[in-house]
């Protein structure tokens, strides 16, 4: 049996015969000042954790969020900045990720098509304001 | 909360943070909420750029109703989709929901509650913004690093791992003294002499 994903330009493919494996999208940095938010990030732990980088060890930190967790980076972002009232600012940009799917046919193993997709992103870069 | 129930909602709409010309009443100003659909908003700016060039030379985008990434895709997919290079500058302000719960029973006092929501604000610019103005929240769509990361290099070159490896490297020499390592090559080199001489002085001493 083949993969209609193949044969058709649709975008969709056969649920039943197939299964999307979604790979991790690449991280701009490893460095431990730059945070990852995601659906799953609990903000307020998230917070106090930021808030002891920025007291102890650094004098910026990057927030980034894609996709559905934009929002929740943003609140992130304004809560730090919140709390540390006027002396953390914020700069923000955005971009547009690549992100890689591979479809696996559950049929056959060996064969499988990748599939990129583009996911909006937003990156916070917090610093301590010079007085 | 079972004896609350909502009896007043007020949304207080934050203004327009950018400086003038784009906090303007004339200003465009595309509302994006989470229904929204990308073609025609951008079908919308596309024309406004076209039908006068002179004139319309940008389009604030701001979020409803928590639809930030909405409005940022939004703009994502314009940047792609226009042909010119186009100037983007982004901040993000708060609206404050004001809900009031009132108490059914008598005596509890009513509860105040204060959402903050964030709204984004997005200008697209066809041209560059003034100099003075200047700061990191200012892209351009023909740019084609990731956000911020001329600091993320200099800051990953003075990163960690070299830092690491350094000390493990400086324990090994230190370890000298432990008859278990692995002897250097000049301390072999040493080992062989002294065997070779004290074989010649015992070959020396068979012949007598």
């Amino acid at each position: 049996m083949s993969i209609r994903m193949s044969t058709t330009p649709s975008k969709r493919f056969d649920e039943k015969t197939n299964d999307m494996r979604r790979r991790p999208p690449v991280k701009p940095s490893g460095d431990p000042n730059h945070i990852y938010i995601t659906r799953k990030t609990n903000v307020e732990s998230q917070t106090k954790t930021a808030e002891e980088l920025l007291n102890n060890a650094f004098d910026e930190i990057f927030i980034h969020g894609m996709g559905a967790s934009v929002n929740k980076a943003l609140v992130f972002a304004m809560e730090v900045e919140r709390k540390f009232g006027g002396s953390v600012k914020s700069d923000i940009q955005t971009s547009t990720v690549q992100c890689t799917d591979d479809i696996v046919s559950l049929l056959d193993l060996d064969q499988s098509e990748t599939r990129h997709r583009s996911v909006s992103a937003v990156h916070v870069h917090l610093y301590r304001a010079s007085s | 909360m079972d004896n609350y129930v909502p009896s007043d909602e007020t949304t207080v709409e934050p203004s327009n943070p950018f400086p003038p010309p784009y906090n303007a009443e004339d200003a465009k100003v595309m509302l994006v909420s989470k229904s929204s659909k990308f073609s025609k908003i951008n079908s919308y700016v596309r024309e406004y750029f076209t039908e006068s060039s002179d004139r319309n030379r940008f389009v604030v985008f701001k979020s409803t109703n928590g639809a930030t990434e909405k409005a940022i895709s939004c703009v994502e997919v314009f940047k792609q989709q226009f042909e010119e290079p186009l100037y983007q500058w982004t901040r993000v302000v708060c609206s404050k929901r004001i809900v009031l719960w009132k108490c059914q029973q008598e005596g509890p006092r009513d509860i105040r509650v204060t959402v903050e929501v964030p709204v984004i604000f997005i200008v697209i610019s066809r041209d560059p913004f003034p100099g003075e103005y200047s700061c990191m929240s200012m892209q351009c769509s023909s740019d084609k690093e990731i956000a911020f990361l001329p600091n993320n290099r200099a800051s990953h070159g003075s990163g960690g791992k070299s830092d690491k490896k350094k000390p493990k490297k400086g324990n090994r020499k230190t370890n000298e003294g432990n008859k278990w390592t692995k002897p250097s090559s000049e301390q072999r080199k040493n080992e062989q002499k002294e065997r070779n001489q004290l074989l010649k002085e015992i070959e020396g001493l068979s012949a007598q």
